[in-house]
């Protein structure tokens, strides 16, 4: 008898399932991707006078009260007043704040500000605000305390 | 037909996407934050809480609506939240001062005295977070 010739059986490799589910996971990537944002932070800290550890009150403390009020005549829609003096504009602010530095400098003080927003006030206006205070170097800011709604 | 190239690019898209996507920045809402020229690059620090405030005053953290500080049921999350996460976290040496940092983020157009509440919350007896940071865009070089 012949010997039968072994034959080569073609095996076709289906493709569709692994192409489907390779496009649900290049849709689901596409659909919730976010690119990395140019985010950053300002380093403030809550100060430390609540509690039992609190922190020892210094004595000679040069205080900057920052009033924050809504105004829409001026840049950013702000007016912002310096112990009671409304500052023109942020070139002034930023020389006040300066000025009282230099002060508490030479008088081996501590130079502490705290801001007062008014309510209406927003997130942006006080950052542009904490802002200047940390070009003109002023990095000891609290901020005024604020009631819950009832 | 010769499936083979479409598939090679299908899959470099697919490693493309994987690498460039930031599963990291889940915890971070969609706001538009305000410019600030001080502003220091955010490095992610263990155990970094972030609260995200969005335009309304609602609060937001890790995708989980938390509603309005206004509402008590609200304020009362946020503090339970906050409470236990400073609990897993260590203290400053010799304080009660939680070691933690906390990262706020709002909305430009967010009113800061939403702000001024989760602050508040944060030096509260028994979670006392003082290293409070602000978040901020930042310049582009």
């Amino acid at each position: 008898m012949a010997r039968k010739k072994a034959e080569i059986e073609e095996v076709d490799l289906d493709l569709t399932p692994m192409i489907d589910v390779v496009f649900l996971l290049l849709i689901f990537f596409i659909v919730t991707m976010k690119f990395k944002v140019l985010e950053g932070k300002l380093e403030t800290e809550l100060p430390k006078d609540v509690g039992v550890n609190s922190s020892p009150v210094d004595e000679l403390l040069e205080k900057i009260e920052i009033d924050i009020q809504p105004d829409k005549s001026r840049p950013h829609g702000i007016k912002v007043l310096v112990n009671g003096r409304t500052m023109p504009n942020f070139e002034t602010f930023r020389g006040e704040l300066g000025r009282w530095k230099k002060l508490g400098d030479a008088a081996g003080t501590v130079t502490k500000a705290t801001l007062y927003p008014s309510s209406t006030i927003n997130y942006e206006q006080v950052v542009k605000v904490v802002d200047q205070c940390l070009i003109s170097q002023l990095t000891d800011i609290t901020f005024a305390g604020v009631a819950f709604d009832k | 037909m010769d499936m083979t190239p479409m598939i090679d690019v299908v899959f470099l898209m697919i490693i493309f996407f994987m690498i460039v996507s930031d599963m990291s920045q889940q915890d971070l809402a969609e706001l538009e934050l305000p410019l600030a020229e001080q502003a220091v690059d955010d490095e992610t620090e263990e155990g970094r809480m972030i609260v995200n405030i969005l335009p309304d005053g609602h609060i937001e953290i890790k995708q989980k609506a938390y509603g309005n500080l206004d509402e008590p049921g609200a304020l009362a999350a946020l503090r339970g939240y906050l409470a236990a996460e400073v609990r897993k976290g260590e203290k400053d040496p010799g304080t009660t001062f939680s070691s933690r940092s906390l990262l706020v983020r709002a909305d430009k157009t967010t009113k800061f005295k939403e702000v001024q509440k989760v602050m508040r919350i944060c030096g509260e007896t028994g979670i006392q977070i003082y290293k409070v940071h602000l978040a901020a865009a930042q310049n582009e070089q």
